[in-house]
């Protein structure tokens, strides 16, 4: 099960930074550096079929690149506003692509909307972390403990 | 010159919308932007509208719901929406057109899926 997470999440990541942003995205190790500099997070729910929480946490640099692209605003345009908006489309979407992929394709999903800046997550309710770079760029998608994998079918149909 | 609202609480999804769009040539059109289900409704009652494209997901209300209020609208019945989401499957999507939306996509949208989508509306 824990592969098939992994696979999960490697392609909505990939496909969500590839589209929206037209970045390539490499998995990479806990041992690769974590991001550095000022970092921005945000959380989003899962509401059904199950409750389970992800989060993911961007440099800012990271986010001001994929601002550029995304809309053509400098980074000295990206006021922080902006840059929270984006990193929350970004992980609303990474999380509907990762249910889509995980769940058959039968079963209805809610998701809730991405709150920025969430309170930091208590280190013991963490259920996965995958490790990911962008253009040299380091940035990590989190599960919490919320999440059951008992919950998933355990074949996609 | 048509005129097409888009709903999304993010104004970077808005924004990839309308580049998507132009990309497949409404240049000319008039884009209006809103931010929730329930702005929509209310510039889509403003004026005549060709394509409404809204998320699902949407604080105040969502995509559904204003496809419930538009479909109960004799005034807008007629009037295209195409639904955008992240959370979006086979079984979602047959919900979706069930309740009348003219097609349904999943983020991330790209230029090809719209014309996929919007080819046959203006050739």
């Amino acid at each position: 099960m824990a592969e098939k997470l992994d696979e999960a999440m490697l392609k909505s990541v990939t496909e969500t930074l590839e589209n929206l942003a037209f970045m390539e995205v490499f998995a990479a190790s806990k041992e690769d550096p974590a991001p550095s500099g000022e970092n921005m997070s945000a959380a989003l729910l899962f509401l059904e079929p199950f409750q389970g929480e992800i989060r993911s946490e961007f440099s800012r640099a990271l986010l001001e690149e994929i601002s550029e692209t995304v809309c053509g605003l400098s980074q000295e345009g990206c006021a922080e506003s902006a840059l929270k908006d984006i990193l929350g489309e970004i992980l609303n979407t990474i999380a509907g692509r990762f249910l889509t992929e995980l769940l058959p394709q039968t079963q209805p999903f809610r998701i809730g909307l991405p709150e920025p800046d969430p309170l930091p997550h208590p280190e013991p309710e963490l259920l996965r972390t995958w490790h990911f770079r962008s253009d040299q760029h380091p940035f990590t998608v989190q599960l919490s403990k919320l999440f059951s994998f008992d919950l998933l079918p355990t074949d996609k149909t | 010159m048509k005129r097409v609202v888009i709903a999304d609480d993010s104004q970077t999804a808005r924004m990839c919308i309308r580049r998507c769009l132009e990309i497949i040539g409404l240049t000319e059109a008039e884009f209006v932007e809103a931010a929730n289900g329930r702005e929509a409704l209310a510039k889509v009652k403003e004026n005549s509208t060709d394509l409404l494209v809204t998320d699902l997901n949407m604080p105040l209300m969502d995509g559904a719901m204003l496809l419930r209020w538009i479909r109960g609208n004799p005034r807008l019945s007629q009037l295209r929406v195409l639904v955008i989401t992240s959370a979006g499957n086979t079984a979602r999507e047959a919900e979706l057109l069930a309740l009348g939306a003219f097609a349904v996509l999943s983020k991330p949208v790209s230029p090809a899926a719209l014309l996929d989508k919007l080819g046959s509306l203006w050739p």
